[in-house]
């Protein structure tokens, strides 16, 4: 696919999308994911699994290909966003992002904007300006599609480090030369995004005691827990054999 | 199955949740019209059963959920937009007007909804059914309340005993079957409590709202319990 160079990948690299090559869909999720893996167990995400994609989103399903092989993938939801209802992008975040489109295909609603879900690159292919790639083509597709603006709930790398810390105050730190001090917020400021605001429950994940230690190897306790691969707490009560995550994301948007 | 009430406040915070945001009235017309039941007096709607239809057992549904109401609600938008033909019927709600309450019409609507499940060819009703006993007891484990019998045998929550009494068997708890999460400001919308940091209990809630002022953000997780009513004619 010429051209595709003009978004900063590799000269050795391609993205192609799910529509063109249905066959990379497996090696693509195999790459594997951001954060823990229990950040899978939410119902919201897993409505937008590979085989919904494959039959309602394919062009919202990148993939950097090089020498044949995926090294990254870019998801993305079409949505009517703004609309009748949707006044403002939701404190819900991803969960919520992820329903709309699920409504939208329900009542057939024709959408206006994409909203990013995630951007996983290959261990071994990072810090060669991939991911910023990437976010370029998730903006050029939208492009193409006709849809106005992308929003991105961003889920900023560096909270791992820092779970205690309220996300507004994070999102605001700033290096020296102005810029955000989050890599992730960085590269997306850098791309011309802008930021809208903290949405404070985008994503969250609940299941009892056993689910817990299953998915993370930590044995909740009552109160906050900490849970590798979260950027906030678990709140648990054995009384209610019940852990619950609710993570913060940044809402950011990029203009087409 | 959950009862609530036309014009009733308690736990009307549960419809910002995702599960009422994907059963709202525009889908029902759309996709389950005949899943949506109206008990009239004269020309005046006094009561609503809800369900949806869902395929269950599947390959990848073997069990009913832990994530009761909300998953059930999900797999019946996955199999609109799969395809996919259901062979099941799930409660979503069955609310009476309270000048009408305690006449036995909820075990009216409960028949209904089976007869209109046998009608559309489905074998089973399953309900994510909330004892609205508990709203007395947020504090205490749903494991535990649901075991709970009166002297002559039957079930102590009234419920749970309208369940049974109309020939449906208890299969199991479902920990997390409704949740609703928002910011502080959202909680006090909706709620009228400023939630504080830690445990809060709110009127019309089962169970605790969790908050963190730090993160801004409360969790209500429900606890309900899965009812299946076999249809025999179906």
């Amino acid at each position: 696919m010429p051209g595709w160079t003009q978004f900063g990948i590799l000269a050795d690299m391609e993205i192609v999308d799910l529509d063109e090559r249905p066959d990379l869909c497996a090696a693509a999720i195999d790459l594997g994911y951001t954060g823990g893996e229990f950040l899978r167990q939410g119902i919201g995400t897993s409505v937008a699994n590979p085989h919904r994609y494959l039959r309602h989103w394919p062009t919202y399903f990148l993939i950097a290909v090089a020498d044949g092989v995926p090294v990254a993938r870019a998801l993305a939801v079409p949505i009517a966003f703004p609309a009748a209802g949707r006044a403002a992008l939701p404190n819900d975040g991803l969960d919520e992002a992820i329903q709309w489109a699920v409504q939208d295909v329900m009542d057939d609603r024709a959408p206006t904007a994409l909203c990013a879900l995630e951007v996983f690159v290959a261990p071994h292919r990072r810090r060669r300006g991939l991911a910023a790639a990437m976010v370029r083509a998730v903006n050029a597709r939208a492009a193409e599609a006709g849809l106005r603006k992308v929003v991105v709930p961003v889920r900023p790398v560096g909270k791992e480090a820092e779970p205690a810390v309220p996300m507004a105050e994070y999102a605001a730190r700033r290096r020296p030369d102005g810029l955000p001090a989050d890599p992730w917020l960085r590269t997306h400021e850098r791309l011309g995004a802008a930021l809208v605001g903290i949405c404070p429950s985008a994503v969250t994940v609940t299941g009892s005691i056993a689910e817990w230690l299953d998915w993370t190897g930590v044995k909740l306790e009552d109160g906050e827990n900490l849970v590798p691969g979260g950027i906030a707490p678990v709140y648990a009560s054995v009384t209610h054999d019940q852990g619950s995550y609710c993570e913060a994301n940044v809402w950011m948007e990029h203009t087409i | 199955m959950r009862l609530g009430g036309i014009g009733d406040s308690g736990g009307d915070f549960t419809y910002q949740g995702a599960g009422y945001q994907m059963v709202n009235v525009d889908r029902y017309l759309r996709h389950w019209p005949r899943y949506f039941l109206v008990a009239i007096e004269g020309d005046t709607p006094i009561a609503r059963a809800l369900g949806v239809p869902v395929e269950f057992p599947a390959a990848d549904r073997e069990e009913l959920p832990d994530r009761g109401w909300d998953q059930a609600i999900q797999w019946a938008a996955e199999d609109v937009m799969d395809g996919r033909t259901p062979t099941v019927l799930c409660g979503v709600e069955i609310v009476i007007a309270p000048h009408v309450r305690g006449n036995g019409l909820a075990s009216v609507l409960v028949a209904a909804l089976k007869t209109c499940a046998a009608k559309a060819g489905l074998r089973t009703v399953y309900g994510p059914v909330r004892p609205f006993g508990k709203e007395a007891e947020p504090d205490a484990p749903m494991a535990e309340y649901v075991t709970r019998r009166r002297p002559d045998g039957r079930l102590a929550d009234r419920w749970l005993r309208t369940h049974e009494r109309l020939g449906a068997r208890m299969i199991k708890v479902c920990p997390s079957s409704l949740t609703v999460t928002g910011s502080i400001a959202e909680w006090f919308d909706w709620t009228g409590v400023h939630l504080a940091d830690g445990e809060n209990l709110i009127p019309g809630a089962i169970a605790p709202v969790y908050a963190s002022t730090r993160h801004d953000h409360g969790i209500y997780v429900e606890p309900n319990v899965w009812f299946e009513h076999p249809i025999r004619d179906g």
